[in-house]
């Protein structure tokens, strides 16, 4: 078995041309660029209409709001993964099969309460 | 696998060394950004790279499932959302929110204890055992399906009840962040105090 | 001369690191912010300790006949990461509260016990 350092060889090649093509764009485009910033150019682009005050204001709770239940449901899924992986090799083998399902089920079926919750109270509504 | 040492190390463990140091480096080093950049902003963004190197040290012992989950959850969902947040407060504010470092000497004097402290400890613990690297029995290689059948076995409980915490913590998350809302929205928006309030309430127009 | 091998040592001299930046961070931050970075540091700190006892310590156990490793530190480390999440919405949501009612964002500020 290889160093550890060896299987991730591809990852870190790959990460380095990444790095390079991305910086090198940028470094591009920034010696060919023309800047000439000005105060009007600066400002947010509202279809040619000056704009007024920041637009955020009371909104930014409920935003928060869906990003928090994401990583939630992303955390859910990273411990759904391996059980999905080993679920139908449990069923082959018998034993675990119907039990496995039901522990998946019961896990689901609990952050679902908090879903419910959420939607319940009204915060997936989108204004 | 050549066999010629430089040192004492083959080339491999050479190799090791160079990923290790990278990764490490990296960590460390935006770790000092977390600690010392003036806007919030760009800590959290030097977390985010701190995290990567993490999960780089995490792939380089062989943890290749949380390889995985550090980037995919931690770097790209729980550092996503502090950035994010950080950016709702500065739209919020509608200036960067900057931070300086106060109590620098109780800092200093705290996490130099630690390091004081456990150096000497780690230290003493791994002479003891015999420097564990050259006595490494394997190489460390996990895969989704162990993890996922000792989540079914041996670490049931921890398993169903870390829904029961994720559970708690979103909703409690969410009745900590939006509890004004619903009683004062008829009210003056005075009554929340602070910048946010004297934001014109004035909506975007459609553009 | 001769180099030792990267192993427990390497590792667990990295995560004192992150540990101690992390604790400096929380100690010295003035943003309530910056205090929850420094704990996502000491989280991480902790999981590379979890991971490196998993890998190198004595504790690594072979399951017999199977080839593999038991990957329970690897398995702590997945629990610490799923804390974390956990960690970091409420305290994004204590601190947005803050804000909304104190309009300050210093955890020195905040010495009310109620308003």
């Amino acid at each position: 078995m290889p160093a550890n350092v060896v299987i991730y060889g591809p990852v870190g090649t790959y990460l380095a041309f990444g790095l390079v093509m991305a910086v090198g764009a940028l470094a591009v485009a920034w010696i060919l660029r023309p800047a000439d910033p000005y105060e009007e150019k600066q400002l947010t682009y509202e279809c040619g209409i000056d704009p007024c005050g920041p637009a955020w204001g009371q909104f930014f709770v409920r935003y928060y709001i869906i990003a928090l239940i994401f990583v939630v449901f992303d955390v859910e899924v990273v411990f759904l993964l391996p059980w999905a992986v080993v679920y139908r090799s449990l069923v082959k083998a018998g034993a675990l099969g119907a039990w496995a399902l039901v522990e998946a089920l019961i896990f689901v079926g609990i952050l679902l309460l908090g879903l419910a919750y959420a939607w319940r109270k009204g915060d997936l509504e989108w204004v | 696998m050549n066999l010629v040492q430089y040192y004492g190390l083959t080339a491999e463990q050479w190799l090791e060394y160079v990923g290790f140091l990278g990764t490490a480096g990296v960590a460390l080093v935006s770790g000092l950004g977390v600690l010392f950049a003036r806007r919030v902003l760009h800590a959290a963004v030097w977390l985010l790279f701190c995290l990567l190197g993490v999960a780089g040290l995490f792939a380089l012992m062989g943890a290749h499932v949380l390889f995985g989950v550090q980037i995919l959850v931690y770097a790209g969902a729980i550092a996503v959302m502090i950035i994010f947040a950080v950016l709702l407060l500065e739209r919020a504010t509608g200036r960067g929110i900057l931070s300086g470092n106060r109590h620098l000497f109780a800092g200093v004097v705290s996490a130099g204890a630690f390091v004081v402290v456990m150096a000497p400890t780690l230290g003493v613990a791994l002479w003891a055992a015999g420097w564990p690297s050259q006595t490494a029995p394997t190489t460390g290689q996990t895969n989704v399906a162990l993890i996922g059948r000792l989540f079914l076995t041996r670490h049931l409980l921890a398993f169903e009840l870390m829904s029961v915490v994720l559970l708690v913590a979103m909703i409690g998350a969410i009745v900590l962040a939006r509890a004004e809302r619903r009683s004062d929205a008829e009210e003056a928006p005075e009554a929340q105090g602070g910048g946010a309030a004297h934001v014109p309430t004035e909506e975007a127009r459609p553009s | 001369m001769s180099l030792p091998p990267v192993g427990l040592a390497h590792y667990l001299a990295v995560a004192v690191l992150l540990f101690a930046m992390g604790l400096f961070a929380v100690v010295t931050r003035r943003h309530a912010i910056g205090v929850l970075l420094g704990i996502e540091l000491m989280l991480n700190a902790a999981s590379i300790n979890l991971v490196a006892f998993n890998r190198f310590g004595p504790l690594v156990t072979v399951k017999p006949g199977a080839g593999v490793d038991m990957a329970d530190g690897q398995i702590f480390a997945l629990m610490v990461i799923a804390l974390a999440a956990c960690e970091a919405a409420v305290g994004l949501a204590i601190i947005l509260r803050l804000y909304q009612t104190l309009a300050t964002v210093e955890p020195d500020d905040a010495d009310r016990m109620r308003w």
